[in-house]
């Protein structure tokens, strides 16, 4: 407990914990619900913007971390860890998962997900907000879009982002400062600079 | 601080992440610096049109049916991992009592050197006078624990265990099996191992 600590906070550890020793079920539910939309918009990212996959990778992403928990020892924050679970399952998703599409798992879900559909007009604005976020981040380098997307959405401190990308604190706020210059442009609203572009 | 180095705090100026110390440094740059300003209202320009809460908003909606989903297959896991354990007892027990059979077929029964011992039984006699069947058994649960009468057949010194009593010893070794034990945990990892390999 006092090493798998270390990186944690205290929440972290409890759940750790609970997860381990406690009610199993309960700390899964609180540990996927904590880091759902990281891990999601993770693989959302790394699979070029497909939301079904993103979210079968999000699922097996847990369900991996969850079978290696016991063997997490806290030498880096959960978030830095499921990062790298989640780049881990979205390369194999690409190279083999896509070719067993789980039909009965589909079909058991999809009465479920079409109870809990948001209203027609939310999901057209839904879509187009997102989209429209999503297509002008897949126009950044992938350093540039990670760093914009954990600065910026997930507010990460450059230190933790630091962590998960191996970048240099110093080279990461380079990063995006250049990925919002880019973002701008983008938008049609360049902005001015002393020269640097 | 340099022009340069200031402009990399712009972003995090603008929504509010940057120490006490940084913000001033920003702040008095700003006065001075018009290129700064206009650079400072693109950047907000640009986090007006994408607020960083409704992009957290639109993914938690997006994401929200995971917990459901993910306890879901945890659940069904579970409920493999428990039926694979059932099995892997059950494959064990089989397998115990088909070498448990095998064995009592093949070991060697000991002769008795006594010649009078060396007399079969007659026919009809108890099985109580069985134990004078020049065979030596160590095992207590071997002997037949019935009063019935021997069957009518002759029984030479090189007789096999008869059916009746392979059954009353796999009743024994089933009805004495130390099943509680088994290393439980251990019968769970290796159940897990064997499922990892098999989805691998």
């Amino acid at each position: 407990m006092a090493a798998r600590a270390m990186a944690l906070s205290v929440d972290e550890s409890t759940l750790v914990e609970e997860f381990l020793h406690g009610n199993r079920e309960r700390a899964a539910t609180q540990f996927v619900r904590r880091y759902q939309r990281f891990v999601y918009s993770i693989a959302l990212r790394h699979l070029d913007g497909d939301h079904e996959d993103a979210s079968d990778v999000a699922r097996e992403t847990f369900i991996r971390a969850f079978r290696a928990l016991p063997r997490f020892n806290g030498d880096s924050s959960i978030q830095t860890w499921l990062y790298r679970i989640t780049v881990n399952t979205c390369i194999s998703f690409r190279r083999k998962w896509k070719k067993f599409v789980r039909l009965e798992e589909v079909l058991e879900n999809a009465e479920e997900l079409a109870s809990q559909l948001p209203t027609p007009d939310r999901q057209v604005e839904d879509a187009e907000f997102l989209e429209r976020f999503e297509a002008m981040l897949s126009k950044l380098p992938p350093k540039q879009r990670e760093t914009f997307y954990l600065r910026y959405v997930e507010g990460l401190s450059y230190e933790e982002i630091s962590t998960i990308l191996g970048t240099s604190v110093s080279g990461l706020k380079a990063n995006y400062y250049h990925a919002i210059r880019k973002l701008a442009d983008i938008l049609g609203h360049p902005i001015p600079n002393g020269g640097k572009r | 601080m340099k022009l340069d180095s200031l402009r990399l705090l712009l972003p995090d100026y603008a929504t509010g992440r940057l120490s006490e110390h940084e913000r001033r440094l920003v702040e008095d740059a700003l006065k001075d610096s018009p290129e700064l300003r206009a650079e400072l209202e693109q950047i907000v320009a640009l986090f007006d049109t994408f607020p960083a809460q409704r992009i957290v908003e639109e993914y938690d909606w997006r994401s929200r049916m995971l917990s459901v989903q993910v306890i879901e297959r945890l659940r069904r896991e579970s409920s493999q991992k428990r039926r694979w354990i059932h099995w892997l007892a059950f494959g064990t027990t089989c397998a115990a009592l088909a070498i448990a059979v095998v064995v009592m077929q093949h070991r060697p029964l000991t002769p008795s050197n006594d010649p009078q011992q060396l007399q079969p039984p007659r026919l009809g006699q108890s099985a109580q006078a069985m134990e004078t069947v020049p065979v030596h058994r160590n095992e207590q649960h071997v002997r037949i624990a019935t009063k019935a009468v021997v069957p009518n057949r002759a029984i030479s010194n090189t007789t096999f265990p008869t059916l009746a009593e392979i059954a009353s010893i796999d009743a024994v070794w089933v009805a004495t099996f130390p099943y509680d034990e088994i290393d439980h945990q251990f019968v769970e990892q290796f159940a897990e191992m064997l499922s990892d390999a098999t989805v691998q």
